[in-house]
């Protein structure tokens, strides 16, 4: 007979458990209409009957409730600019990363051009020339303006 | 005189122009705070830093407290909560834009922590420090439990969530303080939603039984 009892006792506990947790921003009046519900009067019954399931219920349904209510601490303002002072310094880095890239390719054409090109015979290679610093002075001012944002930041 | 009055003419004129500044940075502010994370993580993508601040103010406190309530150290929980961000921004270009941000967000922060436990831990094993904790699994409290008059504070809760083992502790946080569904802690804790339910029967029960105790201890004294 007890443990005809235990069985029963240990498959309402289980019902209540699949309510509480699939209602558990829900009230205890909502509770108690889930458990109407779902396993219609039999868990009522029982629940009415033991004294072990009543506690068992109000008891998880305490911790439950009280886990709710444990503090959540706020964060500093302090460790926030913590956070994004170190993502500025990634920024910056992958930045700088990126500018040695393209020194390094504007050397090695600079000296692929002096060493195989005579690309200094006329006007208009000279002029070439010129374009081609310009262009260079260009992609590091636009290289540049991003770190400056991302420092900002 | 006309001097002074072209100088306030101005002066309003700067003030009006200055508070339509203000009045638009707060717009933009509320606008940009406004946006769902998967805007932001593009816009972090594509280089706006300004998107990352709104997703780490957004999410800062959530991962703080899950993470101290794992750690249960203040300063441990700033560090790794500085770290998480960290780590989400370097790996933000490998992220898979088809997934929700949070969860994989609130994953980083749970291994990071969790790989940080192990460290301090030395040398237990991770299992070990999963799921094996004496004092979390008290001797039967049947016949306590009916005796005992339940009042529980929120610092026996806060201790008894101590004595858990650190994945249920980690689950039972999830579900119940931070009111996420089953689905994104399975997510995060990489399980299936019934290994995370069965987590939370067995920590619900752990920590029922070790209230339990201490409630009769205290009554006893």
């Amino acid at each position: 007979m007890d443990e005809l009892n235990e069985t029963k006792c240990s498959r309402v506990r289980e019902i209540l458990t699949e309510i509480l947790d699939d209602t558990a921003d829900s009230t205890r009046n909502n509770l108690e209409n889930c458990t109407q519900e779902v396993d219609g009067e039999r868990v009522s019954m029982h629940l009415q009957s033991c004294d072990r399931c009543q506690n068992w219920q109000a008891q998880t349904e305490e911790m439950v409730d009280m886990a709710r209510l444990l503090p959540q601490f706020d964060v500093s303002e302090r460790l926030t600019q913590s956070i994004l002072a170190q993502v500025a310094v990634v920024e910056s880095s992958k930045q700088q990363q990126l500018s040695w890239i393209v020194y390094a390719a504007a050397v090695a054409l600079f000296l692929y051009v002096m060493l195989f090109v005579d690309a200094f015979e006329s006007v208009w290679g000279i002029g070439s020339w010129i374009v081609g610093l310009g262009t260079m002075i260009g992609l590091k001012l636009l290289i540049a303006e991003p770190r400056k944002e991302s420092q900002v930041v | 005189m006309l001097g002074s009055g072209t100088m306030w003419v101005k002066r309003k004129k700067i003030s009006l122009w200055t508070m339509g500044n203000v009045e638009n940075s707060k717009r933009n502010a509320s606008d940009i705070t406004a946006i769902a994370d998967a805007e932001l993580v593009g816009k972090t993508r594509a280089g706006d830093n300004k998107a990352f601040e709104v997703l780490v103010r957004r999410y800062q406190k959530l991962v703080y407290n899950i993470i101290y309530q794992m750690i249960r150290n203040h300063d441990s929980a700033s560090d790794l909560t500085q770290d998480t961000f960290l780590k989400a921004y370097k790996a933000l270009p490998g992220f898979d834009t088809t997934k929700s941000f949070k969860p994989w967000l609130l994953k980083i922060a749970t291994n990071s922590t969790l790989n940080t436990i192990r460290d301090q831990k030395g040398q237990q094993s991770l299992e070990e420090l999963l799921e094996v904790n004496p004092q979390a699994e008290p001797a039967s409290t049947e016949d306590v439990e009916q005796e005992v008059e339940w009042r529980v504070s929120q610092h026996m809760l806060f201790d008894a969530l101590g004595q858990l083992p650190i994945q249920q502790r980690k689950t039972f946080v999830l579900r119940y303080q931070q009111d996420l569904p089953y689905e994104e802690i399975a997510e995060i804790s990489e399980l299936s939603v019934s290994s995370v339910k069965s987590l939370l029967f067995r920590a619900r029960e752990n920590l029922r039984k070790i209230l339990s105790e201490q409630l009769a201890v205290s009554q006893n004294v």
